[in-house]
């Protein structure tokens, strides 16, 4: 009703305005040129600057993302390289020791065989010369002894031969024994 | 004043909304009268500058103070302009046409965007694309626009015959598809303004149908009108938020047929 009634004292949404037309086109392009030929440049030039600038830093990233891995691959070379060469530097220590080690005991062998040879034939020697002492001591005790069992007096030439003949004796009948 | 209008003689409150809904002369504004066209300042012209002015100033202060990280009304700015470029005018033209004509389409999708929401803003109270005339202007400009452009690329013969003749029609179908074709393009420019005028002049009309209802109540007192009070403001909030809607997607729909009939003129025929 009340719509009506409006339309009634005059409401009409389709009364002629030609004035509208004028002021709308009028309006409208001056929102276009300003837009146009003041903002949207200047906008449209930020926008390039912004993508230029990500396009930039990503450019960049992949540059440094490039060279860290340059880098890292070098890295890891390196460190199987050094892997490898401590690896050959251990096994060349090994072997070197284990060459020394052979040698110092063969060395140790051979001057352990020096000295228990030496100490053999000094030994042998000093045997002999034990022997010998003794065997002197011996034809002196013997005649000391047999001049006093004997109660005989004989002479000392007579007395060396006896103790002689009595230790070839002896030694002919252990080497017989053994 | 609505209160005043009441005083002074017992007009029923949906007559004086309603009449919001007419353009009016402000009374401090001069009469302008140019070759018999009034052009004297109205609601409809201030709320249409107002409009203008609030597009052209967030644009310029966004595009004056623009920082590489946006922010604030530079954010706002950019994603519009964004939403325009993606959603319609790249979405209908190849790049190279839509780069070109992307300031056109933007200015008219904006213009009329702010013109919807300005209407709905509380004492402003017009909305300058409710009145045909102004829809009007703007669907005509753009339609006539179009067809210029179309004739002065193509040449006037060869654009009507590509326009109004469709392709790998056979013959026959002919004296049949060009009349239709015809009324085609000359109903063009006449649904985009009553489009726009009537969504948004009945969108209005509702909104002052509730406020009425709250006034009725107001001046009877009488409890059953009372009761409807509480009702007609939770409808009026409700189709406020709607409207709010509904000025975008108007705003949306005449900018992307704008590129449709542009694109149109520039290959017709396709």
């Amino acid at each position: 009703m009340g719509i009506l009634l409006a339309a009634e004292e005059g409401f009409n949404p389709l009364a002629v305005e030609p004035g509208l037309y004028v002021w709308t086109t009028i309006a409208f392009l001056t929102v276009f040129f300003v837009l146009a030929k003041k903002v949207f440049p200047k906008l449209e030039e930020g926008l390039a600057d912004r993508e230029a600038k990500i396009k930039e830093e990503i450019e960049k990233a992949e540059a440094t993302k490039a060279e860290a891995e340059e880098v890292l691959a070098d890295y890891k070379e390196r460190v199987a390289a050094a892997r490898d060469e401590s690896s050959r530097m251990l096994e060349e220590a090994r072997q070197s020791a284990e060459t020394v080690r052979k040698d110092l005991i063969e060395r140790a062998e051979g001057d352990a065989r020096l000295i228990v040879d030496k100490a053999r034939k000094q030994l042998a020697g000093e045997r002999e010369r034990i022997l010998g002492a003794l065997e002197g001591q011996l034809a002196e005790w013997s005649t000391t002894i047999a001049g006093q069992i004997l109660q005989k007096e004989l002479s000392t030439e007579s007395h060396r031969e006896l103790v002689e003949s009595f230790i070839r004796d002896i030694q002919e009948r252990e080497a017989a024994k053994s | 004043m609505l209160f005043a209008a009441e005083a002074e003689e017992e007009t029923s409150p949906f007559v004086e909304l309603i009449n919001h809904l007419t353009p009016h002369q402000y009374g401090w504004a001069p009469t302008w009268e140019i070759a018999g066209i009034d052009l004297s300042i109205t609601n409809a012209v201030f709320n249409m500058w107002l409009a203008a002015f609030l597009v052209m100033g967030t644009f310029w202060v966004a595009a004056s103070k623009r920082k590489l990280v946006p922010a604030g009304i530079q954010n706002f700015v950019e994603v519009t302009m964004d939403f325009i470029k993606s959603n319609i005018v790249y979405s209908v033209m190849k790049p190279k046409d839509a780069r070109a004509w992307f300031p056109y389409v933007a200015a008219t999708f904006l213009f009329i965007l702010f013109m919807n929401l300005v209407g709905l803003v509380p004492w402003i109270g017009f909305t300058a694309t409710s009145n045909i005339w102004v829809a009007g202007a703007l669907a005509l400009n753009l339609y006539l626009m179009a067809v210029a452009i179309g004739m002065a690329k193509h040449g006037p013969f060869t654009f009507w015959r590509k326009t109004v003749v469709p392709p790998d029609v056979p013959k026959v179908l002919l004296p049949l598809m060009v009349p239709i074709e015809i009324i085609s393009q000359l109903a063009r420019p006449f649904s985009l303004a009553v489009r726009l005028f009537a969504n948004m002049l009945a969108g209005h009309v509702i909104l002052y149908i509730f406020v009425g209802f709250i006034f009725l109540a107001g001046s009877s007192f009488a409890l059953a009108h009372v009761a409807v009070i509480p009702v007609a403001m939770v409808l009026e909030a409700g189709f406020t938020a709607f409207e709010i809607f509904i000025s975008f997607i108007q705003a949306v729909i005449f900018a992307f047929l704008a590129t449709i009939y542009i694109n149109d003129a520039l290959h017709p025929g396709h």
